[in-house]
């Protein structure tokens, strides 16, 4: 009888204390790990209600705002752990303490395929390259768990340089990272980027195919600027005993002048985020719709040329080696930059672009296919 | 609102406990009804018109075919009057959608469809308010006279959305006074519990399998078919059991004793079995309202075979507005048939390990008939399942046999009636419970808060 008594009571204050730190914790949150503000407190309307939101928004608002929920997010990685599994929340639990995100189930590739098409079209004079690296899903399958599905991306990768225009360079950046992946690290293991040295293989790769000289991994000064990243992937899973990445970076191998939004840096490097969670950033400093960055003194061979890139993510840890072959590279981030590719080849004289989307993205983003 | 959800568990049911704890014996009817309606109105508030007018119809139904009492022929108007106005209400709100799709495709005929959402729990609560009315006429029941009393019956939240479908003369006696015990709260809550854990560990858990498995219906190995079809024959049973669990649980926190609706329905040992132990609630209704009325098999072979295609059809159909409800349906008719008319004797004679797979055998099949509404998918599954154009095993099977391994063992172990073995074997230590209980509560919260993979099933029901 006691017994009883005793367990009821403790589950109802237990049940009572949950309730009332979720209802007084902070109205504004920033989830830290999933990289986003907490959902905002649901608005009371009819509207709402016989819509079916307020029903969606309240249970948001609750779950993000629980109390320890952070910690309970790992436990429920390590319940999963437990039980034997493969896959937690869309990651492959790999070998060599990878996290591998499944492959995306979209296929919007051919959009994006089109869209560059027709970009070429409209500016026949331009040098194009296209470049579109498959993910850590197909580059390292042979970590995925025994009959994991690996998705098709290798296939998506041939089907994407056989539609692409002749006219436009297709840069095989996956068999320079199938090579390179013998060799180096070159996708963080807590995270959905390819690492410095995936980005300096592709590199290479697009040196060979332009007839640049190709460059040493030795001429470069490559340092570690951290020893403490847990990326995105990381994030969904929530393992408390992932181990952490390094990340390394490659000096700017000549001097720029780099114009982000709102300010003008020195640097194509943002150490602020290194001591934040989100240290990807580090690289072009996250997210800007648009970047210029101009060589102080134009080497000859780079001198009156202007690279466009127009990209996702990938391209933030690769620009920096092309720095030295372009006087002048304008970064676009489409998904932010509104107001279109074509304008500012058209205005600013542009001469060469580049298309860089990691497949990931490709499949996943239909509204890649209004880049111009 | 479900049950699964933080604002369920944490805000709802908390506020409605003591509200309804603290008030005195009458007036627990009326927070019932408030909290069942506000429940109901959360996700659906236009519907909760339907369920105000099917309590009313067959309350004032109950009401007349008492005045009338000596008048038969007034008291079957009433309950025409019942049946046809809840039918109504499943016919255009359930099922208008799909006559006219299917119409539609004749040609010549172009039919807009309003494409109305299905109002959630309707199935449930018509046939609860149809039983009503049928058992006053029969007088198996008295006239309900407190109108408020009849619909907090009708509308109780617990049982709501997915039941067990509660007749009013299971809870007639308690909707006017009930006993409310610690055992019966504690034991309540902790039924409660187990049916969350089923719920959202088991069910939604191994659900992923087979929505994996469904979305390579084509290209599946021999194996992988199987294992998928296993996989939704669990998500079915945890998601739905686990439901009736936590409604009879609440049940018990109020006071009230549900009826059963599951008893471990996968150790029959035949169809005919196993649809005595699985939503008995509902294949009772079928028996005792449509069957036995019918003649059942009291009219000779053929009008028995006649009557149980009527009522297997219904049943089908109930399930969901989409012709392979009724295949399902149709299926099951046709097994129970040469179960009961040609197989009697053989099945007698067999071992019991034979006749127990040759069940579970037929339940899978019926289960992906019951899955896959799209019928060509359908064909591709149960092509994958009877034959080897995918290979007999491959590198999928064993990744998902070691992702899923251990739910599938755990959801086989409770298949089988092991806890009520051990309860009479082992002596109960109550604290050890006590420890197992809250921590599956916890991981049930847990997986909760995961959230990302959360269906339900019922809204098609």
């Amino acid at each position: 009888m006691r017994a009883k008594k005793v367990m009821l009571i403790a589950i109802a204050v237990l049940v009572a204390a949950c309730a009332i730190m979720t209802l007084f914790a902070p109205k504004d949150v920033f989830l830290d790990k999933e990289n986003r503000p907490a959902s905002s407190a649901p608005v009371f309307s009819f509207n709402t209600l016989f819509e079916g939101k307020l029903t969606e928004d309240t249970e948001d608002y609750l779950v993000d705002r629980f109390p320890g929920r952070e910690d309970l997010m790992s436990l429920y990685a390590l319940i999963n752990k437990a039980m034997g599994k493969n896959k937690v929340n869309g990651v492959y639990l790999c070998g060599d303490g990878y996290y591998i995100e499944e492959p995306a189930k979209d296929k919007n590739y051919s959009k994006l395929v089109n869209a560059v098409n027709e970009l070429k079209g409209k500016n026949p004079s331009v040098r194009f390259m296209m470049m579109t690296p498959p993910t850590a899903v197909s580059v390292l399958s042979d970590k995925l768990p025994y009959g994991a599905y690996g998705g098709s991306q290798r296939e998506d990768y041939n089907n994407i340089r056989n539609s692409l225009d002749p006219d436009i360079d297709f840069i095989d950046c996956l068999s320079a990272l199938d090579e390179a992946a013998t060799k180096w690290q070159v996708f963080y293991r807590t995270d959905h980027h390819w690492t410095t040295y995936g980005a300096f293989a592709a590199y290479s790769e697009l040196c060979r195919e332009e007839g640049f000289k190709v460059p040493d991994i030795k001429d470069y000064k490559i340092e570690e600027v951290s020893d403490s990243f847990l990326g995105t992937v990381d994030a969904k899973v929530s393992d408390p005993f992932a181990v952490p990445d390094k990340i390394y970076a490659a000096k700017e191998p000549v001097s720029v002048t780099v114009e982000y939004q709102g300010h003008t840096e020195s640097s194509l490097y943002n150490a602020e985020y290194l001591s934040q969670r989100d240290k990807y950033s580090y690289f072009l400093d996250n997210i800007n719709d648009r970047i210029t960055i101009t060589q102080n003194d134009p080497l000859p061979d780079a001198k009156g040329k202007t690279l466009l890139v127009i990209k996702d993510s990938y391209a933030n840890c690769f620009v920096p080696f092309l720095t030295e072959n372009y006087e002048k590279i304008i970064v676009l981030d489409t998904r932010y930059y509104m107001y279109g590719a074509s304008s500012v080849i058209e205005q600013e004289g542009v001469t060469d672009c580049l298309i860089l989307y990691n497949l990931n993205t490709a499949d996943k983003d239909a509204g890649l296919a209004g880049i111009y | 609102m479900v049950f699964s959800s933080i604002f369920f568990l944490f805000f709802f049911l908390p506020a409605f406990f003591l509200c309804y704890y603290l008030v005195p014996g009458k007036a627990k009817n009326v927070i019932l009804l408030i909290f069942s309606l506000i429940f109901y109105a959360w996700g659906e508030p236009k519907y909760v018109i339907l369920l105000v007018i099917s309590s009313v119809v067959d309350y004032i139904n109950g009401r007349m075919m008492e005045k009338f009492d000596g008048n038969d022929r007034t008291r079957k108007i009433f309950l025409i009057i019942s049946i046809v106005i809840n039918l109504s209400l499943l016919g255009i709100f359930k099922y208008s959608g799909l006559f006219i799709d299917t119409l539609d495709l004749i040609p010549g005929i172009n039919i807009n469809n309003p494409n109305l959402p299905l109002p959630i729990g309707i199935s449930f609560f018509t046939f609860q308010t149809m039983s009503y009315s049928m058992d006053v006429f029969r007088r198996d029941v008295k006239a309900e006279h407190n109108f408020l009393d009849y619909m907090t019956y009708v509308s109780m939240f617990p049982q709501l959305i997915a039941g067990p479908i509660v007749r009013y003369a299971d809870v007639g006696k308690e909707l006017h006074s009930r006993k409310i015990s610690l055992d019966k709260v504690t034991s309540g809550f902790i039924r409660f519990g187990m049916g969350l854990f089923k719920k959202v560990l088991i069910a939604n858990g191994i659900g992923m399998l087979w929505d994996e498995c469904l979305l390579n219906a084509g290209s599946l190995s021999f194996a992988t078919a199987w294992l998928g079809a296993v996989a939704f024959a669990f998500k079915i049973y945890f998601d739905f059991s686990g439901y009736s669990d936590m409604a009879i649980g609440l049940g018990k926190m109020m006071g009230f004793d549900y009826p059963e609706n599951f008893n471990y329905p996968y150790m029959a040992d035949s169809v005919t079995d196993f649809w005595r132990r699985w939503h008995i609630t509902l294949s009772s209704w079928f028996k005792s309202y449509v069957y036995i009325p019918l003649g059942g098999s009291r009219k000779g072979t053929a009008r028995t075979v006649l009557n149980l295609i009527i009522v297997w059809g219904l049943t089908g159909f109930w399930h969901g507005a989409s012709w392979n409800y009724l295949l399902w349906g149709a299926f099951f008719a046709l097994v129970l048939i040469l179960e009961k008319f040609v197989f009697e004797g053989i099945l007698k004679k067999i071992p019991s390990a034979v006749r127990h797979i040759i069940t579970l055998f037929l339940i899978l099949i019926s289960w992906v008939i019951f899955a896959v509404e799209d019928f060509s998918a359908m064909g591709l599954y149960l092509r994958s399942m009877f034959s080897f154009s995918g290979g007999i095993a491959d590198g999928m099977f064993l990744y998902y046999l070691r992702d899923y391994g251990f739910i599938l063992i755990i959801a086989g172990f409770l298949s089988c009636p092991v806890y009520p073995y051990l309860r009479k074997k082992v002596k109960s230590i109550y604290w050890a419970k006590c420890i197992v209980f809250a921590v599956l509560f916890l991981i049930s919260v847990v997986f909760l808060l995961k959230n990302t993979y959360n269906p339900f099933l019922y809204f098609r029901f």
